[in-house]
């Protein structure tokens, strides 16, 4: 038996992904931008608001070289309107990158750009629903590419944080930038608004770099992982080499 | 039980603990200071990350006999203390100006690996960071910060570059 938690944002990141993964399918059959198919069956004013302004601060279409794309993500929750705007390099060099201060067998796709709109009606501390919709991002990343549990012979392969692949600064967006729009409409919650959008937009990016839709998440999951430091089912005594640790 | 003499945030303190007891512990359970945070006692998460001598380390992985009595431990509650001038750090001024705490509960550690790279750079003479050097920093943060720690090191890098700060105890 095993204890489980809750993921921030709960079934919507999932449940977003799929669908904007989906919406992009559609545009790609029928030969539509996938903004543009966006705008045109949104049916309202707040909708539209944060997909233009993520595709307007995001230059969205630009040129970028092979192996690197743009992916949007839209999302609707708590009474608010939420779009992401990713770029991703999924080149060789990126993908097969090592960390030298890291234990990471696998550190995969660099999500290096990171726009957000989010309309949550009246906002009372803009400053901390910037931070919300940044680590929310940080989250939405992570769901996408690298963070998961491994179930093996019974028993979790991750022992640790050094081995259950949350975002670490390594896997940080170079650019990040979050756009809170005006708003009159009643206000609505904002703590795990940055979840859902993100995630999706990073798996359209990485189809559009890669040209093939993710079909299971995170990314990364079949990669191999860092070996344990902890032998399953003990409780490891400290290091006692910390002196020359950071 | 041996006594144990060390250098706390400028302060002698005796602590009668046997050799092995991580530091961690000595700091948190028997002197009160709190700051460092347990979050794996592996080195892995980084949330208890405080300086020795000016060098950033990890309480958690150091059996408190392997200390000196001369080594300068500083912990995020001396930080302030242990540079010259009145007020807060460089970082943890800048830390606030770009709001980047969130829970609160990882940011004793990121301050203070932040302090450690940014005085390293100094120390090398430079005045400007690389994203790889900020992509080593292994610090956990389960709220995402990340982004405001990249902008914060940055600012504060620039502060300290105009007006160098070491902590007490660096270079030793
Ligand atoms: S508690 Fe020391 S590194 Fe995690
Ligand atoms: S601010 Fe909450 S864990 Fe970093």
């Amino acid at each position: 038996m095993f204890r489980t938690g809750s993921m921030r944002n709960i079934y919507s990141p999932n449940v977003v992904t799929a669908r904007e993964l989906a919406i992009d399918q559609v545009a790609a059959e029928v030969g539509r931008d996938p903004l543009e198919l966006r705008l045109s069956t949104l049916r309202d004013a707040r909708s539209v608001a944060v997909l233009e302004k993520v595709a307007e601060a995001g230059s969205w279409g630009r040129e970028m070289p092979a192996g690197t794309a743009q992916g949007l993500g839209f999302h609707s929750e708590y009474k608010g309107r939420a779009a992401c705007l990713i770029e991703i390099d999924c080149r060789p060099e990126t993908v097969s990158r090592t960390v030298p201060t890291a234990a990471y067998a696998y550190t995969g796709p660099r999500v290096t750009r990171a726009i957000y709109a989010v309309d949550v009606g009246l906002t009372i501390n803009p400053r901390g629903l910037e931070a919300q919709m940044l680590g929310g991002m940080m989250d939405g990343i992570a769901n996408c590419l690298s963070f998961s549990l491994h179930l093996v012979d019974g028993a979790f392969a991750e022992d640790s944080w050094e081995h259950a692949y949350y975002t670490r600064q390594w896997n940080v967006p170079f650019e990040t930038q979050v756009f809170i729009l005006d708003s009159s409409s009643q206000p609505g919650g904002a703590g795990e608004f940055g979840v859902a959008a993100s995630m999706a937009a990073t798996a359209n990016a990485y189809a559009r770099a890669t040209g093939s839709m993710p079909t299971s998440f995170p990314i990364n999951h079949g990669m191999p992982l860092a070996e344990s430091i902890v032998p399953p089912g003990t409780i490891p005594q400290s290091p006692t080499d910390g002196l020359g640790r950071r | 039980m041996p006594v144990q003499k060390l250098t706390v945030n400028g302060q002698r303190v005796e602590v009668d603990v046997e050799d092995d007891v991580r530091l961690l512990w000595v700091l948190r359970d028997l002197l009160d200071i709190t700051g460092p945070k347990y979050g794996c006692g592996l080195s892995i998460c980084q949330s208890c990350t405080s300086l020795v001598n000016g060098k950033a380390f990890n309480p958690c992985s150091v059996p408190v006999g392997q200390l000196r009595p001369s080594d300068e431990v500083v912990t995020i509650e001396g930080l302030a203390d242990a540079v010259d001038g009145d007020g807060l750090h460089p970082v943890q001024e800048v830390w606030l100006e770009e709001d980047v705490a969130q829970c609160g509960f990882c940011q004793p550690g990121q301050i203070m690996a932040a302090v450690d790279l940014i005085q390293t750079l100094l120390a090398d003479g430079r005045r400007d960071v690389t994203e790889a050097e900020l992509d080593s920093l292994r610090n956990v943060c389960r709220c995402g910060t990340y982004p405001r720690v990249r902008t914060a090191i940055r600012r504060a890098l620039a502060v300290m570059a105009e007006t160098p700060v070491f902590v007490r105890g660096a270079g030793r």
